[in-house]
């Protein structure tokens, strides 16, 4: 017979205990000596952490990994030829016949890694990239492929995997929240995406700018109700001071209503730190110029990496950076199911330099060691082409495409896995979103069958039932 | 003494396991089942010591545990606390500074009656309750998901549950009609409202691009099975879906035999018309069939006065001169036609020989979205202009190609030219006709006759006023459905007959050999009185509305990893009454208002208790409550004097899908201007009213009886520096009037402010003032007191 305590001897922490279900006895006691206002989670790694925060620079709408970092000999020789094997059963669009890249590939760095010509700059930092090849099993659409990648189910709603690291570690600094998310877009899941779904509402990504479709330009991006439309600082610090006698006098309170006094209290604070945090006009003419600010084509994703090393630099757990704007002739910006070569080029020459950028300037500021930067979309492109719309494009492809990380432990100059000869099936060390997952959180520190939440009497995860940590990868 | 040495606490638990013990001497079947799978028990009242403390029998329950464990409970609450309480409670709103000094006048127990009667019965009570049970149903306005399609008509369903709540509808009716209301035998006005009750099945988050049909169906199925037994049997049988429940009594065969009953059942708006037009629409679905036979006779007749020999008929496209697109037909039951290429002077031109000379009628066959009048010129007389191709047909495509008559004309035998021009865009011309009319006054009126009455038909069929939509669910295709092995919908297991949970209670066999879903019997089987858990988690919610924590604390949860009951004997006493009530939720209201338990004061500062039950999980005192984010918006309004009590005529619409941030800032601005309460807030999922979620209101994708509540500076943040919230503050300062601070907390406190607080606030005004001058100091001071923890919190 088993007897359970449960929640209703620290009812009066309610969100607590539900956090606690998951983790026994040893979290409880610590959560519970700590102010209830700005945390609840878990805030101390499993294991050894090889990197302490993730910048996820996110490319939307599927780039073409057969155009830029998978480089196969076949799709030139056997252009125009059928592929020799049936297409996946559920397929976006209709396909038509093997269509060879419209660039030349190269070998870069070092080690060796295979570009596309299109990469002016991110060779300068090739040997600190980390190649996966194998990525695969996600859903076909934009839809279910995003939600998938961002929160491990394409069709439940679930908690972004950004939501799980800020339950898992908690923020560095208590003036910013753990989970940003720089100009997101509204589309495909959209805030979903870094929704903390039925975990603790501290724990959702905060967006810097509105997530809308379009989204917001970086230069306009700022967090939501950091001023007072009127009221000066004097104003609002007499506010604070009338709130905290009132409060005072209260007869029956509680840890609820203190804790409510203490969140204004750093309401008040996080006004004057955040604002510092996004406000670039301090940067330099040279970072400006290392990232590509004020350059046309540029500027915009130059903001954001900026912002995204600010972010870092100040203890942000995990920083989503998007790179999801439209472009004139495709819906989403690397989603080009015709205009494959004028897309490309367009999107490439955007964060080419800003991604370069970035890196140098995190190694240079000795952040890169502990700070995991990951560079994806949700899905790759078809090596063949689609059939009809006019200018040549590719179909989205969820079996076999690429990622790459950096810094935060991971090995750099490396190529892990690999898809067969025509970049259709990832067959060599496949690395499924949950492996994905799993070795994200495992380099943050994070187990990913310990890291729990209980939800209406059930255990979950990021990784489901799943996830295969890719060892290999870590130095 | 074995017992002696028992603390109070020891001896609570005792009494579980003794209650563990009886529950399973239940008959054999019952043996080692978790508590909540077996039916409710009927156990005696407890005797009390304090007997003058007990209101009704729920006190008896309370304070037998507590005298058990030598905790006193906290006196009963203050007037002013006591009709704040009931009314946020009740009807989410303050009461009025005159409601307060009413009461604090005369608060006898029948005073308290009267109002908690009459709450009960104002139609603000089913506007609170009724959102309660829509956190339940996961009450959506969009698709959510991927997307983000608008249901424009899932606001149907929610005035549903809000009339439902205020009707007191019994509660296992309320369920049966949620599942199954399309297939009970109904009156018409019955079945309006059950085919809305359905909507509980059609609204919830779907992903709508997945590509994969067989999977979207089996995903939507899911969400179904999920909030449905989350809601009403609380408990999770999901994970059913790929392998056995670990930890509950759900085997895989029965996940898929539900499925079988959803799988039987297809989502689909239905058009429902409106009560009051009952007799309007059997009046007009008469005059249709009468207009019918009197077409299809006046058609007949036509045949006398035509010389079907002399007919000449032609296809379109054979014009000999044109300048217009030939549109191929997709296949050969489609019409090949004619078309403008793009905005241009259309014209086409055909050279006919005519034998007969007479009055011709001339029709020509095409189909058309919108109106695109064009000419017909004969001879090249530009003079006589006839007007063709003016109507309207329906649409664009080949089904909805219609001979049309056009005119009359006088033709010489010979060669003639027909020129048909239409600009700047041309209906879809398939065919041209003409018919030499041997009686031509006698054709005119049939014609006439026969448009009048094609015009009447017209009007009728479009006349949809007084119809409107529904999402709703209704009996498809019914079949059993095979397991689906490892939840992969396209690998086949074994096919599973149709049925319900077959370990949670004995009498567990679907009869519906009808060829109907099983919708009908698995909501029957769900309310059977006996049924072990439908009854227990609906009065388990009640009570946690009512408490803000359920006697089993997991509200969602009564699996066997949820929590066990504070009180087990007093919720099947009070699952027990429910029954026997039938089913009624204001008679379960009234037992809970009605007790001392309820009425009891916040007074924590009993410390012996405190040290004994830190926790309050014997209720000697009442908890702190904090607002919920619609009471707090509500009442901002309603202090404010901005509130519009009345439900709002139609819904407010703002845009779901894809939206741009100029997009968003329109809907903001909508809400901000809403002057409806917040229940009539669109719930537009992935985009929800940040004022809302940054206070709790839930994400609307799954069943939340129990709301999150946390306390994180983006709260703070807002208010303090929300326009909306500011904006308010003004009025609020407007409406109360410069420096009446007594008024001000009447009417936000439902109290008269102490001298302390007196002083603080003109220290705070004077220092202010000198900032900012008074007038703003004013309205700052009305700002600090809306975001107060006393505003915030009921005590």
């Amino acid at each position: 017979m088993s007897f359970s305590m449960s929640g209703n001897f620290i009812s009066r922490r309610e969100a607590l205990n539900r956090i606690c279900v998951g983790f026994g006895g040893i979290a409880l006691n610590s959560i519970l000596q700590e102010n209830s206002s700005a945390d609840s989670g878990i805030h101390f790694p499993h294991q050894i952490a090889r990197a302490k925060r993730i910048i996820f620079l996110f490319m939307h709408g599927g780039p073409s990994h057969v155009d830029l970092f998978d480089y196969k000999p076949k799709l030139y020789s056997e252009h125009g030829k059928p592929l020799p094997f049936p297409e996946r059963s559920v397929q976006f669009a209709a396909r038509g016949n093997i269509f060879a890249p419209p660039w030349k590939f190269r070998q870069v760095g070092q080690c060796g890694h295979w570009m596309s010509e299109l990469w002016e700059h991110l060779p300068e930092v090739a040997d600190d990239l980390c190649m996966i090849n194998s990525l695969c099993e996600t859903n076909v659409s934009h839809g279910g492929a995003c939600m998938k990648l961002h929160t491990g189910d394409e069709a439940l709603l679930r908690p972004s995997m950004g939501s799980w690291v800020s339950y898992g570690l908690g923020t560095e600094n208590r003036n910013l929240p753990a989970f940003v998310t720089i100009c997101p877009t509204s589309l495909h899941g959209g805030v979903n995406n870094f929704g903390s779904a039925f975990l603790p509402a501290q724990h959702q990504g905060v967006p810097l700018g509105t997530p809308g479709y379009p989204n917001t330009p970086a230069k306009d991006a700022q967090f939501h109700y950091m001023r007072h439309p009127s009221a000066g600082r004097r104003e609002q610090e007499l506010q604070i001071e009338l709130l905290r006698k009132l409060h005072g006098s209260n007869n029956f309170g509680g840890t609820d209503l203190d804790a409510r006094m203490s969140s204004f209290e750093l309401a008040f604070r996080m006004q004057m730190t955040a604002p510092e945090a996004t406000n670039l006009s301090n940067e330099s003419k040279i970072t400006r110029e290392l990232y590509g600010m004020d350059g046309s084509e540029t500027d915009n994703f130059a903001r954001q990496c900026i912002l995204a090393r600010r972010l870092a630099e100040r203890g942000v757990r995990f920083i989503q950076v998007s790179h999801a704007n439209s472009l004139p002739f495709n819906n989403e910006q690397w989603d080009q199911h015709s205009h494959l070569e004028k897309g490309h080029s367009i999107n490439v020459k955007q964060i080419d330099k800003p991604i370069t950028g970035l890196i140098k300037d995190l190694k240079a500021r000795g952040l890169l060691e502990d700070t995991l930067v990951i560079w994806g979309g949700e899905f790759g492109r078809t090596p063949t082409s689609q059939k009809g719309n006019g200018e040549v494009g590719r179909d989205h492809h969820p079996d076999g495409f690429t990622m790459w990380m950096a810094g935060g432990g991971v090995r750099s100059g490396i190529r892990y896995g690999a898809t067969d000869e025509f970049g259709y099936h990832a067959i060599e060390d496949r690395m499924t979103i949950h492996d994905l997952h799993a070795t994200i959180l495992h380099m943050l520190g994070l187990d990913h069958t310990r890291l729990t939440f209980n939800s209406n009497g059930r255990e979950f995860r990021l990784t489901d039932v799943h996830g295969e940590i890719a060892h290999k990868i870590m130095g | 003494m074995f017992f002696a040495d028992l603390g109070g606490f020891h001896r609570i638990i005792f009494r579980f396991i003794a209650f563990l013990l009886i529950v399973n001497a239940f008959g054999a079947e019952d043996s080692g089942k978790h508590w909540s799978f077996v039916s409710p028990k009927v156990y005696s009242v407890p005797k009390v010591k304090t007997e003058a403390w007990v209101k009704n029998e729920i006190d008896n329950f309370i304070l037998a545990d507590l005298e058990d464990s030598d905790i006193t409970p906290a006196k009963e609450a203050e007037p002013a606390q006591l009709i704040r309480r009931i009314y946020y409670d009740l009807i989410g709103l303050p009461p009025s500074p005159e409601k307060v000094e009413e009461f604090l006048k005369d608060h006898s127990p029948e005073t308290f009656t009267r109002i908690v009667n009459n709450l009960l019965d104002s139609p603000q009570y089913g506007e609170r309750w009724g959102r309660h049970w829509l956190d339940v149903a996961r009450y959506g306005d969009s698709n959510g998901g991927d997307e983000n399609h608008a249901y424009p008509h899932a606001w149907r369903y929610r005035n549903y549950v809000i009339d439902a709540f205020n009707s007191d509808l019994p509660y296992n009716e309320f369920i049966i009609e949620q599942l199954a209301g399309d297939l009970l035998e109904s009156n018409s006005n019955e079945r309006q409202r059950r085919v809305t009750a359905t909507g509980f099945l059609a609204i919830g988050t779907k992903i709508l691009a997945e590509k994969d049909g067989v999977k979207k169906r089996a995903d939507i199925i899911d969400e179904q099975i999920d909030t449905m037994s989350r809601s009403f049997m609380g408990i999770s049988v999901s994970c059913a879906r790929c392998h056995d429940h670990k930890f509950d009594p759900i085997p895989t065969v029965d996940y898929y035999a539900l499925a079988g009953i959803f799988h039987s059942t297809k989502i689909e708006d239905q058009s429902l018309s409106k009560p009051e037009d009952e007799q309007r629409e059997a009046k007009k679905k008469a005059r249709l069939e009468l207009i019918k036979d009197q077409l299809d006779d006046l058609e007949g007749k036509f045949s006398e006065f035509v010389d079907e020999e002399s007919i000449v008929q032609w296809e379109a496209e054979k014009f000999v001169r044109g300048n217009v697109s030939i549109i191929q037909g997709n296949n050969d039951n489609e019409a090949t036609y004619i078309s403008d290429p793009g905005s241009q002077e259309n014209f086409v031109e055909y050279e006919i020989k005519i034998q007969t000379e007479g009055t011709y009628s001339v029709d020509f066959r095409y189909a058309a979205e919108r109106s695109r009048p064009g000419s017909l010129i004969i001879d090249g007389d530009k003079g006589k202009m006839i007007p063709v191709l003016a109507d309207v047909t329906g649409g664009w495509s080949s089904e909805y190609q219609r001979w049309n008559h056009e005119t009359y004309v006088h033709l010489n035998s010979g060669e003639h030219v027909f020129r048909v021009e239409s600009k700047p865009l041309m209906s879809h011309l398939d065919r041209i006709r003409l018919t030499r009319v041997r009686s031509p006054d006698q054709v005119k009126s049939l014609r006439l006759r026969i448009d009048n009455l094609k015009d009447e038909r017209a009007g009728i069929q479009t006349d949809k006023n007084n119809t409107y939509k529904v999402m709703a669910v209704q009996d498809g295709d019914v079949a059993d459905t095979n397991i689906n092995l490892r939840g992969d919908p396209h690998e086949k297991g074994e096919l599973v007959p149709r049925g319900f949970l077959s370990r949670v209670s004995p009498r567990n066999v679907l009869a519906c050999d009808d060829g109907s879903s099983g919708r009908l019997e698995l909501a029957k089987w769900m309310t059977l009185p006996d049924h072990p858990l439908t009854a227990r988690v609906i009065v388990n919610r009640i009570w946690y509305w009512h408490f803000g924590k359920g006697i089993v604390s997991t509200v969602d949860d009564f699996g066997t990893t949820g929590a066990e009951p504070s009180h087990p004997e007093l919720l099947d006493y009070l699952v027990n009454d429910f029954i026997r009530n039938g089913w009624s939720i204001k008679m379960l209201h009234r037992k809970i208002m009605f007790s001392n338990t309820y009425q009891m004061g916040a007074d924590n500062s009993n410390s012996l208790a405190e040290k004994k039950d830190p926790g309050n999980s014997l209720y000697w005192h009442r908890d702190v409550r904090r607002l919920e984010a619609e009471s707090f918006r509500d009442s901002v309004l309603m202090v404010s004097g901005n509130l519009n009590m009345d439900p709002p005529a139609s819904p407010l619409v703002v845009k779901s899908q894809d939206p741009s941030p100029s997009d968003l800032l329109k809907n903001r601005q909508s809400y901000e201007n809403y002057q409806y309460r917040s229940v009539y807030l669109p719930v537009v999922r992935s985009h929800l009213y940040d004022l809302l979620t940054l206070l709790g209101f839930p994400n609307a994708t799954t069943t939340v009886g129990q709301r999150s509540q946390t306390t994180v500076p983006t709260q703070a943040l807002l208010m303090m520096n929300n326009p909306f919230l500011i904006g308010q503050a003004q009025s609020l300062a407007l409406r109360i009037g410069e420096g009446k601070v007594r008024e001000l907390y009447l009417t936000l406190f439902s109290r008269v402010p102490n001298s302390e607080e007196m002083h603080w606030i003109s220290h705070f005004v004077d220092k202010h003032s000198k900032i900012s001058g008074k007038k703003k100091a004013w309205e700052s001071l009305c700002h600090t007191l809306l975001i107060s923890n006393e505003f915030l919190h009921v005590w």
